[in-house]
């Protein structure tokens, strides 16, 4: 992220750390970082992308932690030929309480790792498919 | 009847939350070791943990965003990960010592050595998560655990000197043949037992899930008023149990069957029947509840779907984590491992990490942009600050006492 006071502060305060919601109601990550674009003149910073994932995590976090995530995403990523989760503007519908998207959250790199959790394990126990009696 | 169990969830905080295994171990030993004259570390622990519960329950009401999701919001993904990483090594040593509280327990009832019941206790836990609605849930274990009421029955049937019990606690002095740095440490332990975070974590993230909303506030002050009270009422109770019956005697406390000796000795079979089912609800209650925490944890600071109200291949992460918390329990606990060496450890860390649980729900009270006009008031306030900077002292205060004391030993 491009440091751009007083825009970057009010971008990182509300919309930074935040709980992304897809259309069905379903969590689908946090905001780790952002993507802005500062437009040639005198024009404010707009941000254009939200990133969401591990990868974009180990960024923020830095230090050990975060070349150690990185490996990880890393690792992941050769796997599963994924790119860090970016989830354009234009999706973003609303940022009240958390960051609404009108995307369902499998359309998202960023929910691979979902994806494998429930594919490669959950769906195998009995029961997955319904909720608690 | 709906209104009825609205405050089960409370209940089942108290029972599976604040009377856990650290509670039934901390109050039975230092009953034992110090009689009354650490009653005020309990009483201290319920008023810190009622306020910061009742925050805690307030933000997950209005904010809809349970402890994990504040800390990450509040607290960055840095420092966040640091609280996180401490967080879930000490729900998990908690959860550890659950699953071999329920196992001790069930050998008090069946004279097979515990080692045998910690895979079938865990799987049980696993099982009860997967597929028992939350609610029914809450309702089982919280009513169950409230056959731990004959602890209490037990210390009136042993009629104690009232006025004996009354002046140990209320001119606290440190025993012949005790320390002081060794009196503070059981101090720490009793607070650590009473507030340990995961009690937070359960009851914020049980707020979101049954979908509180401002309405339900005046619910959340009868859960938090109602429960964590009770929970102080049967661990004093523990502690009272022991300062009559091994205290005059010098008789330490380090396994569960003695623990439950006062109440077999005041009430016979059925006492002794009551509180071993007590003893199981309480400590399944609080294995569901920190293996849910593990969950809940990892899930609301890296934003994946967590929690019962959907189906869980909605929640694919959310319910591995669960599953490899308890699989590392049982494996854990099977290596015989001294569970009740793990249960103090885990108190005493949950001392140490007090603070970076309750400061940030703290903070988020007491912002508008979250809270509207149900922020803290200026009692509330005053209140939680003490305990804020006590929490801290607490905090600094608890390696170096563990060290000088070799634990407490």
């Amino acid at each position: 992220m491009s440091p751009s006071g007083t825009r970057r502060l009010w971008a990182a305060l509300d919309l930074l750390d935040h709980q992304i919601v897809d259309c069905d109601g379903r969590l689908a990550g946090k905001v780790d970082d952002l993507e802005i674009e500062i437009p040639e003149g005198d024009g404010l910073p707009v941000v254009t992308e939200i990133l969401s994932g591990l990868g974009a995590l180990a960024g923020q976090i830095g230090g050990e932690a975060g070349t150690w995530l990185t490996s990880i995403e890393a690792r992941i990523a050769q796997r599963h030929d994924q790119t860090m989760g970016r989830i354009p503007w234009s999706v973003v519908v609303s940022v009240v309480e958390h960051v609404e998207m009108s995307i369902a959250r499998d359309e998202l790199d960023s929910n691979r790792a979902e994806a494998w959790a429930r594919d490669v394990v959950i769906d195998k126990i009995p029961g997955a498919r319904h909720e608690a009696e | 009847m709906k209104k009825i169990f609205g405050v089960t969830l409370g209940i089942l905080t108290a029972m599976g939350g604040f009377v856990d295994i650290g509670d039934i171990v901390a109050n039975s030993a230092t009953g034992a070791r110090f009689g009354m004259s650490l009653a005020w570390a309990v009483i201290l622990g319920v008023v810190g943990i009622v306020v910061f519960a009742e925050m805690a329950g307030r933000v997950a009401s209005v904010s809809k965003r349970a402890v994990f999701d504040v800390v990450r919001e509040r607290l960055g993904a840095r420092v966040g990960m640091v609280n996180l990483a401490a967080s879930f090594f000490i729900t998990m040593l908690t959860l550890i010592a659950e699953v071999a509280g329920v196992a001790l327990s069930v050998q008090l009832l069946t004279d097979v050595n515990y080692l045998l019941w910690i895979p079938l206790a865990g799987m049980l836990v696993w099982l009860v998560i997967w597929r028992v609605k939350f609610t029914s849930m809450e309702t089982v274990f919280g009513l169950m655990g409230l056959a731990l009421i004959a602890v209490t029955v037990a210390v009136v049937q042993l009629h104690p000197s009232w006025s004996g019990l009354f002046h140990q606690a209320s001119h606290p002095s440190v025993p012949s043949g005790e320390g002081t740095p060794t009196y503070f440490y059981y101090a720490i332990a009793l607070f650590g037992a009473a507030m340990t975070p995961y009690e937070v974590f359960f009851f914020s993230s049980g707020a979101v899930e049954e979908k509180w909303t401002r309405a339900d506030l005046g619910l959340n002050r009868a859960n938090v008023f109602l429960g964590f009270p009770l929970g102080g009422l049967l661990s004093l109770s523990l502690m009272a149990g022991s300062a009559i019956v091994f205290f005059p005697r010098s008789v330490g406390v380090d396994t569960l069957s003695q623990a439950a000796l006062p109440t077999t000795l005041a009430i016979g079979k059925v006492g002794l029947a009551a509180v071993i089912l007590g003893f199981v609800a309480c400590t399944f209650g609080a294995a569901l509840e920190t293996a849910l925490s593990c969950g809940y944890t990892l899930s609301q600071y890296f934003g994946w779907q967590w929690g019962k109200l959907v189906a869980p291949r909605e929640a694919a992460r959310f319910h591995l984590t669960v599953l490899c918390s308890i699989v590392m329990a049982v494996l854990v606990g099977v290596t015989a491992i001294d569970p009740i060496k793990v249960t103090e450890y885990s108190i005493v860390l949950s001392a140490a990490a007090l603070p970076l649980t309750y400061f940030p729900i703290f903070v988020v009270a007491n912002d508008r942009t979250y809270m509207g006009d149900d922020v803290n008031g200026g009692f509330q306030n005053m209140l939680a600050s003490a305990f804020l900077i006590l929490l801290v002292v607490v905090a600094l205060a608890t390696i170096p006492l563990m060290i000088a004391t070799k634990a407490g030993s």
